[in-house]
């Protein structure tokens, strides 16, 4: 008996010997992840629990104003959300939320109801109201921090600046120019919390800070003033551009419609269009400035070189006509400029040749984008011989500004390129990048040199003359101003419109030391149709107070430095 | 020898038989002991590394906190510094703005107004320099100098032998 039972014994021991070694081997296995589908699984398991992927957006870079005022910067702002199976309390709940997100209850109680995981309740959510959320930690409700871009200038230089949308990319503007340098570099990091390892990988390279060479005073100072030219001279639209002529730097451009780039998303498509950069027209009789600056370049004239102006000519078969219709007999050419003779610049065209007149528009820029760094920019239109729809005539009426377009920043550009003794500067808005610890300053640089300084010198005598003789209401007392305005018909389906004009004034001061230049350009003005009455006084109000904010001394105080042997300013 | 060893073992355990007992006792009980402690160990390292992981993560909300009061506080500087505030403040204090017929300039003589164009220098930035140094290279290092020496002397001193 006692054999049996120690026999019994003896292989139950066995057995439990035999399985317990198994189960410590399995245990064994499981513990050192022996077995590689047993080790995948767990770690598995493992990993969606405490294993994520965190994308690491780095901080968009900001964005300041010549002298470091902040234009552009950062906001975290909050998504809400609800899992509308993890609400316990729902009544409870959609009471607090609405009240949070200045909702109706009916509607959040609404998206309780849905069968859905995940259900978005808010977008975005100021910062205030989303950490006070937060720190309420309601079952099922899910507070999602967003990067949000905030503009503390409100609308001021909306249009240079662009916005950011909430894809978090940059449109219009240097926001959409320097999107990729302004985002950085976006990336992809897997971390654990038990146990806790940290993956490394590519560092996050923040966004460059931008420094514009815009002037926020001068900025504020030309979005007031075309405000005020708006509803003064009941016009649709208009445009300021204020630039450096000596650098291409770009002091202030403004825009009417304007909007704020905090809400673009409540403004009309029309209104984020930047038209100074972004809309072709034909710019009329300034353009006559650079068909006399072709015509002086190529010594077919001088300034005090004459024609006879029968108040008409025929180029084409086509019948070209001076503004007021009137013939004015012997002209100088500083007359054409002062009396701005269609006839006149006409007769410099076909005296050219296309040939000529072409290379020196081309030579000016007209036609090509003048790649100023601001999102959006067009090209403008030259039609020439061999162009379908190039026709004779256009070589007249191209002389005084119809039959092309160009974009308002196009033409200061090129006429800038008179104010700086010929040479045509590259327009930006960029004046440094601060990328990390390096500082890129961008340096002036030349296009071309479309005329020579000779040329250039003439042709600013002829301007300072036609605004003392022929544009009364663009003077600056004090100071010696060129300039020239325009009046455009505006071409429609059924050939130009009978009233609406388009107009405009481009000027620089002071005219032998130009340190601003100055284009003007309003749409459909109800007061006047002529540009001199309307873009000229608008000119001379905006120069009177940029010069007090620029510190632009007078022409005697300025030859009163020169005398006690200091330098213009 | 071996003989008089094995009778020796094999009469201490007729003697005392409990010996054997003790000592596999005694080897289990230290196997447990270093697992036990191996096992605390690894248990407190552990733990450890889920403790720093969860105060990681709160330096780190902390951090993105900061960054984001930093920010609003930034952006409210700059709306309280805009434009239109400056300019209704300027006026509630009295002032007004200056018009160019109101400006009188003084023409010092010598003097320029244009300012020397701020040339900005590019920051070179560098390699922090590595410390590598180790007590293995410092012996290296020490040889070498004294091998460099000791043929400096035995060269001057073969041609002092020269002359």
């Amino acid at each position: 008996m006692i054999d049996t039972v120690s026999r019994r014994l003896t292989i139950v021991s066995v057995v439990l010997v035999v399985v317990g070694g198994l189960l410590l081997a399995r245990l064994v296995a499981l513990q050192f992840q022996l077995d590689p589908e047993v080790a995948a699984y767990f770690l598995g398991i493992a990993d969606s629990a405490y294993r994520r992927r965190r994308e690491v957006v780095p901080p968009r870079g900001l964005i300041y104003d010549r002298d470091g005022n902040l234009l552009a910067t950062n906001m975290i702002e909050y998504e809400v959300g609800i899992s509308p199976a993890l609400v316990s309390d729902r009544t409870g709940t959609a009471i607090l939320l609405a009240e949070l997100l200045d909702m109706d209850e009916v509607e959040v109680l609404d998206a309780l109801d849905l069968d859905d995981p995940w259900v978005l309740l808010a977008r975005p959510v100021p910062a205030v109201v989303g950490e006070q959320l937060e720190s309420l930690d309601l079952p099922g409700v899910s507070i999602s921090p967003i990067q949000r871009r905030f503009y503390p200038q409100g609308a001021l230089a909306a249009h240079v600046l662009g916005f950011v949308g909430l894809d978090g990319h940059g449109y219009y503007g240097v926001e959409g120019y320097y999107q990729d340098r302004l985002a950085g570099r976006t990336t992809v990091t897997e971390e654990s919390e038990i146990p806790f390892e940290r993956i490394p990988g590519p560092v996050p390279r923040p966004g460059a800070d931008l420094v514009l060479t815009i002037d926020r005073e001068v900025q504020y100072l030309a979005e007031q003033t075309l405000m005020q030219a708006i509803v003064e001279h009941g016009a649709q639209r208009g445009t300021i551009i204020i630039m450096n002529p000596r650098t291409g730097e770009i002091l202030a451009l403004a825009v009417y419609p304007n909007f704020d780039p905090n809400d673009f998303y409540e403004a009309p498509h029309e209104t984020l269009v930047n038209i100074a950069i972004s809309e072709q027209y034909e710019p009329g009789s300034v353009f006559k400035v650079l068909t006399m600056a072709v015509a002086l370049e190529n010594g077919i004239v001088t300034p005090e070189s004459t024609y006879y102006d029968e108040g008409q000519i025929e180029v084409g078969g086509r019948v070209i006509y001076n503004w007021d219709r009137r013939a004015y007999g012997l002209t100088t050419m500083t007359e054409v400029l002062a009396r701005s003779l269609n006839v006149g610049t006409a007769t410099l065209s076909v005296t050219l040749g296309p040939t000529r007149f072409y290379t020196g528009l081309r030579a000016f820029g007209i036609g090509l984008p003048t790649g100023v760094d601001m999102e959006g920019e067009a090209a403008g239109e030259l039609h020439q011989p061999g162009d379908p729809i190039w026709s004779e005539s256009d070589l007249g009426t191209n002389s005084f500004g119809q039959g092309l377009a160009v974009t308002p920043i196009q033409l200061l550009t090129a006429i800038n390129a008179v104010a700086n003794d010929g040479l045509m500067m590259h327009p930006h808005v960029l004046y440094q990048m601060i990328d990390g610890d390096r500082v890129y300053t961008s340096q002036p640089s030349a296009i071309g040199r479309p005329i020579s300084a000779q040329t250039a010198h003439e042709l600013t005598d002829m301007m300072v003359a036609t605004v003392e003789h022929g544009i009364e209401l663009a003077q600056v007392p004090g100071y010696t101003v060129a300039g020239k305005t325009g009046t455009a018909e505006i071409p429609g389906p059924a050939g130009y419109e009978e009233e609406a004009t388009i107009v405009s004034f481009v000027g620089f001061l002071p005219a032998y030391d130009p340190q601003v230049s100055i284009l003007i350009r309003l749409d459909r003005p109800t007061s006047s149709r002529w540009g001199s009455q309307v873009a000229a006084p608008v000119f001379s109000e905006l120069a009177r107070r940029l010069v007090v904010l620029l510190d632009i001394p007078p022409d005697d105080v300025r030859q009163q430095l020169l005398a006690a042997g200091g330098v213009l300013p | 020898m071996s003989e008089t060893k094995t009778d020796w073992v094999q009469h201490a355990l007729r003697q005392a038989p409990w010996r054997a007992q003790v000592q596999t006792a005694a080897t289990v009980a230290l196997i447990l002991v270093v697992s036990a402690v191996v096992g605390a160990l690894y248990l407190a390292q552990a733990t450890t590394s889920a403790v720093t992981g969860r105060d990681l993560e709160a330096l780190e909300a902390e951090r993105a906190r900061l960054i984001r009061a930093n920010e609003e506080l930034r952006a409210q500087i700059a709306m309280l510094q805009s434009v239109p505030v400056l300019i209704a403040r300027a006026r509630e204090m009295g002032f007004e703005p200056a018009t160019h017929d109101r400006i009188e300039y003084l023409v010092v003589e010598g003097y320029s107004p244009r300012p020397e164009p701020i040339t900005v220098v590019e920051i070179e930035t560098s390699e922090p320099p590595r410390y590598d140094a180790t007590l293995g290279g410092w012996f290296a290092e020490q040889w070498d100098r004294f091998v460099q020496e000791f043929e400096a002397w035995a060269g001057s001193a073969q041609e002092i032998g020269d002359d």
